[in-house]
């Protein structure tokens, strides 16, 4: 009969790979040791999984019951400045101001926000940060002592940061995370397209878990993101105007550049319960440029119709482009 | 492992994870050859954490006690167990019944309490580090900097807390 390592010492292995690992995931390098680890008795598997899963626990207890936090990083985190306030009395005072102002400001915040079809809104988050939602979306916004989380479950936002190297600022979208310290930056997460990373200032790091385990990429500015199903990253750099014209939502325009009229529909559906039907493939596939007022598509179709020599037909809720019947 | 192996993990916390000490229960009722019930347990989560699809299992507590029933007799010597293992077990441990039994209707008030004491049971590094790198969800790196720390000695605590949890969840039910 061959020694069996007792389950034990499996437990203390195991719990020693998953405290290398990052949520499960191991870094390349160790990689390969782990996997001969794992493929060594069947039970290393078992004992991995269970230490992942309290490690689960932990976290959505904690992150559901965060007067749990341990006391002393509370405090410590609290007043960083108390060191040096014991430097002198009128030192300690101004201090003293800045560390009560940083206590308001560091209150933990969470609230969902969306914004209904065809409204922008902006939205200023308690440490000073701006996020300016498009429309159709919905944001969550998960602040705490030491973290500043946002999840944008669906639309687009444009955020602002304040820098805090001490609280970092995430974005979560489609299983990817958007990391800053201080920049601006948009995130678009909109059915049918890539998700997409727009940074206009600052760089931010973005994770993703690809096939062979988790992955972060770092954007500079002026720089797009597109992130498809399968997590991996393609970016491209993008000019100063293309930006501005990118978030051109902001002040309630959608920028068209050399886009199909089908593209061009699919975006206005994203600010209008009108909608744009093409049923000729000849006249969706025919390309457009130009700002328009995002919610409103029937002067869209109009100018349209007037520069390409089209239809635009209204029928309660629906425009239909197509060529000219005569 | 694949890259669905924290989904996987939260599946298991969510299904078998708060019902481990009933299996156990369930386990302790049997001799087995050269193994033990940590052994089973541990073979138990590996077969499930290496099944390719979970979203069928209706009834998880009932599919773990029949991974861990088929392990049992994988090692059993005498075969004399299976007649003991009916299916009346299963009844038995109220897993295959659908009502939620006053254990699990107080079990969010009961979990807190646990992870509240469990966490007071550790080092206060070890739990800083613990909290900081999963609730916070801090990068080792990040938890580093802020406790002023090594990267090494951050692990070192992870681990430590891990194997705490490990012990202390799943095992008995205080």
């Amino acid at each position: 009969m061959s020694i069996r390592i007792t389950s034990n010492e499996i437990d203390r292995q195991a719990a020693d790979w998953a405290a290398k690992s990052e949520r499960g995931q191991m870094p390349e390098a160790l990689a390969p040791t782990f996997r001969l680890w794992l493929e060594a008795d069947e039970r290393h598997r078992g004992a991995y999984m269970k230490a992942l899963a309290v490690q689960i626990l932990v976290e959505r207890v904690g992150r559901a019951n965060r007067g749990l936090m341990p006391g002393g990083l509370a405090k410590r985190y609290r007043f960083p400045l108390r060191r040096i306030m014991m430097t002198g009395a009128i030192a300690a005072s101004l201090l003293l101001a800045i560390a009560a102002t940083n206590l308001v400001r560091t209150k933990t915040t969470t609230g969902i926000f969306a914004t209904p079809v065809g409204a922008v809104r902006s939205v200023a988050l308690p440490d000073g940060s701006v996020m300016t939602m498009n429309t159709g979306s919905k944001v969550e916004v998960d602040y705490t002592m030491l973290s500043r989380d946002i999840t944008l479950s669906e639309g687009e936002s444009l955020f602002d940061v304040a820098k805090n190297k001490l609280r970092p600022f995430r974005v979560a979208a489609r299983g990817a995370r958007v990391r800053a310290v201080g920049t601006s930056f948009s995130v678009k997460n909109v059915v049918g397209t890539p998700l997409e990373i727009l940074v206009r200032e600052g760089v931010v790091a973005i994770e993703t878990s690809a096939p062979d385990g988790a992955r972060t990429t770092k954007i500079p500015a002026n720089t797009r993101a597109l992130i498809d199903g399968s997590g991996s990253v393609r970016t491209e750099t993008v000019s100063e105007s293309e930006i501005q014209n990118a978030i051109s939502w902001r002040l309630g325009y959608i920028f068209l550049a050399h886009r199909t009229l089908a593209e061009a529909a699919a975006e206005f559906a994203r600010y209008s319960p009108i909608a744009i039907v093409i049923d000729d493939p000849a006249v969706a596939s025919r390309v457009v440029s130009g700002l328009f007022k995002a919610t409103d598509p029937v002067s869209f179709t109009k100018a349209t119709a007037l520069a390409l020599h089209l239809d635009a037909v209204r029928e309660g809720n629906t425009v239909r482009l197509a060529k000219k019947s005569d | 492992m694949d890259k669905w192996v924290w989904e996987r993990a939260a599946w298991i916390e969510e299904n078998i994870l708060p019902y481990e000490p009933r299996i156990r229960a369930w386990l302790s009722r049997y001799q087995f050859g050269d193994i033990d019930a940590d052994d089973v347990v541990q073979e138990m989560y590996a077969k499930i954490g290496a099944l390719g699809d979970v979203s069928g299992i209706r009834e998880p507590v009932c599919y773990a006690i029949s991974v861990a029933r088929s392990i049992v007799l994988n090692h059993a010597r005498r075969p004399s167990v299976v007649s003991t293992t009916s299916t009346g077990d299963l009844d038995a441990l109220g897993a295959s019944s659908s009502e939620a039994d006053p254990e699990e209707v107080t079990g969010m008030r009961q979990e807190l309490r646990a992870v509240a004491a469990v966490l007071t049971e550790m080092p206060e590094r070890t739990r800083e580090v613990l909290w900081l790198r999963r609730v916070e969800g801090l990068s080792e790196r990040e938890t580093a900097e802020r406790l002023s720390i090594s990267d090494r000695t951050v692990e070192r605590h992870m681990s430590r807390a891990i194997l705490h949890l490990m012990r202390r969840f799943g095992r008995k039910t205080d």
